[in-house]
């Protein structure tokens, strides 16, 4: 499947991926991310109910310093 | 008694709130906090680079002791700010918000109808709206009204270190909010800040004049003094100004 990760395309074998399957595909931690799938905000408690599909747009966000 | 800060019923020793943007590393920002002894930190919600997912300044933050401020920074219009304070509970950041809709990025002057209408969503969804507005006293009642827990009227434009512009329309609101007044963005030295105080503003926020210094743990720390020294002169009460001499010592007995 095909999804867009902060506006970059990703190409995956897999049909059924969730935020923590794509976060370790990415070795990526969980610690401090919040996930917004096709407009739906997960929190990291709720990855694994965050499923993706084909097309899904997702954004990764964490806090960063600021004003 | 202590003179506290009190917003949305939470108490407050420091009068300073402080931004995270912009220190040269995590270990300054962290000394600057332990410096100034701040209680209110703000941070931003960015996109993760996925090459490099350290976790940055939150480990210079002590929650326990600090209040973590997510602002809405990098939101164009009312639908993105709410958008971004959502992100911001779901990462854990708690129901505050320092809610800022800036659209145009030279000046980053807040939108006052898209504040406006982002305030009156987010309140309805149980944040505590602290927002980035003109220092307009009239927006400054319509966000009251709207149930906004403070209003952060600004002194110049974001990060421009120019100090207090908007003075005379600050000194309006102060007169006439029933809520706390923090003025935020352009104050460049603790004079500034100072000044912000002496005309009864209850807190200032700081982020740049701090952060891009020489010495930020050190400035931190000439910021909060500056703030404590303008907050006693406005609870001691400014004598009056005039325009010609009065004598400081006795005017009769004068030895020619």
């Amino acid at each position: 499947m095909r999804i867009y990760l902060n506006e970059k395309e990703y190409v995956f074998d897999e049909t059924n991926l969730t935020i923590n399957d794509l976060l370790k595909k990415l070795n990526m931690s969980c610690m401090g991310v919040v996930a917004e799938v096709d407009g739906d905000v997960f929190n990291s408690k709720n990855f694994s109910n965050a499923t993706i599909k084909d097309g899904s747009k997702i954004e990764l966000i964490r806090i960063v310093g600021g004003g | 008694m202590d003179d506290l800060l009190i917003i949305a019923g939470r108490t407050f020793k420091s009068r300073l709130l402080m931004g995270t943007g912009k220190f040269p590393s995590v270990q300054s920002l962290r000394d600057s906090i332990t410096a100034s002894k701040v209680e209110i930190v703000t941070v931003a919600l960015r996109r993760i680079d996925i090459n490099n997912t350290d976790d940055g300044i939150i480990s210079a933050i002590d929650r326990n002791v600090q209040l973590l401020l997510p602002n809405t920074s990098g939101a164009r219009d009312a639908e993105e700010a709410v958008r971004l304070a959502k992100i911001a509970r779901a990462a854990g950041c708690g129901n505050w918000i320092k809610m800022e809709v800036t659209p145009e990025p030279r000046y980053m002057l807040p939108d006052p109808v898209e504040t406006l209408k982002a305030a009156e969503i987010l309140v309805i969804q149980g944040f505590i709206v602290l927002p980035y507005m003109n220092a307009d006293p009239i927006l400054a009642k319509r966000l009251e009204d709207a149930g906004c827990s403070a209003v952060m009227p600004l002194g110049s434009p974001i990060g421009s270190n120019r100090g207090i512009k908007t003075i005379d329309s600050i000194k309006i609101i102060i007169e006439q909010s029933n809520l706390p007044v923090v003025v935020d963005a352009g104050l460049g030295a603790p004079s500034d800040a100072s000044l912000a105080m002496e005309i009864g503003a209850d807190a200032v926020l700081i982020n740049t004049a701090i952060a891009t210094s020489g010495n930020p743990a050190k400035m931190a720390q000439a910021f909060a003094d500056g703030i404590r020294a303008g907050r006693l002169a406005y609870l001691a009460g400014l004598p009056e100004k005039t325009f010609t001499a009065n004598a400081s010592s006795p005017v009769t007995g004068i030895s020619h």
